[in-house]
């Protein structure tokens, strides 16, 4: 590198880089309508009614890359992006999953809105001639701290095969990014001869303050009489980044 | 010690403080071609380690980084279909 900013915390990690790009606070993705609770059978065919577990979407409108960061309340709730998906351009619709209280299908029967938060970058000029915005080699702007709210991470975590994480304290943890663990299984069933199909997504938990983990949550299950296609896995390595959000807009 | 850089917003709240920055940071969001593809930051130096998520927030699997070059390589697999991943280095 010939020249620019770069600055280490104590631990000589990376903290800011004028060759970088940081991530900013765009915008709160809205609720659309309410939670959708649970619904169907999970001792029910496919084709009739299988149980699907509760869900709510959130709407945001920008047309650049974005990535989520969410709410994780302490307690029993779980909480993670189901999907992201884009209906028309510009527009997109994230399905999240904030649930508690398992039934005896394993399903959470009460599901909850959530805030979530969308980061992205601050293109153009610095918004004003007073704070510090950096430029890379080619002369983009990759830093401007004369906007509100530039991500700042206090910590990054990882719970893969390493549950129950510590993360420092804070007002209201978010949390960017998710665990990779999912599944899609059918599982034998001698009584009846049929298969249950169970379609499941690790999930955030917060049980106090300075413990982040993971659990599997049920999405979806229902009998089949034959063994189909299974995709199974995605467990491997889920950094995940913690940030203060206690100052981010309500709206 | 107490160096670092700390940011104050207009109403005087901290809004970033490099001593308590820890995870790294962010080079971009980029679009990995279905057939997989290699990222690199020359300009970043040799020494970092490198880590994704996806747009849902997932890592991916398979993706590879080193620092052969002397400086950050991600490396992707054939995913299959394209996808939107940011990367880091910390």
């Amino acid at each position: 590198m010939s020249f620019g900013l770069q600055i280490l915390n104590q631990s000589g990690e990376l903290t800011i880089s004028s060759n970088a790009r940081m991530l900013h606070y765009i915008a709160k993705p809205i609720l659309v309508g309410g939670p959708v609770q649970v619904s169907g059978r999970a001792d029910g065919t496919r084709s009739s009614n299988p149980r699907v577990a509760g869900y709510s979407v959130y709407r945001l409108w920008y047309n650049q890359p974005f990535i989520i960061g969410m709410d994780v309340p302490v307690g029993t709730r779980h909480v993670g992006v189901i999907s992201i998906t884009e209906p028309w351009p510009g527009v997109h619709d994230i399905t999240m999953y904030c649930g508690d209280v398992v039934d005896a299908d394993g399903f959470d029967t009460n599901q909850y809105p959530v805030d979530i938060y969308a980061f992205g970058f601050i293109g153009g000029a610095p918004s004003s001639y007073w704070g510090l915005a950096l430029y890379d080699s080619s002369g983009a702007l990759s830093a401007d701290f004369t906007r509100p709210h530039p991500l700042w991470p206090q910590a990054i975590v990882d719970v893969y095969n390493n549950p129950n994480r510590p993360i420092p304290y804070l007002s209201r943890p978010i949390v960017l990014g998710m665990p990779s663990k999912f599944s899609m299984a059918h599982v034998w069933r001698p009584t009846g001869m049929l298969y249950d199909y169970i379609d499941q997504m690790d999930m955030w938990n917060r049980p106090n303050a300075t413990t982040l983990t993971a659990n599997s949550r049920k999405l979806k299950q229902y009998q089949i009489s034959e063994q189909q296609d299974e995709e199974g896995g995605g467990n491997g390595p889920s950094p995940a980044i913690i940030i203060e959000g206690a100052n981010l807009p309500n709206s | 010690m107490s160096y670092g850089l700390q940011v104050f917003d207009a109403s005087g709240s901290l809004a970033f403080d490099s001593r308590t920055a820890a995870g790294g940071v962010c080079l971009g969001i980029f679009t990995v071609p279905a057939s997989g593809g290699v990222f690199t930051f020359p300009e970043m130096g040799s020494g970092l380690q490198g880590y994704c998520i996806n747009f849902q927030g997932k890592s991916i699997q398979g993706m590879q980084f080193d620092n052969n070059l002397g400086y950050p390589r991600f490396t992707f697999p054939n995913l299959n279909w394209p996808r939107y991943v940011a990367l880091f280095v910390k």
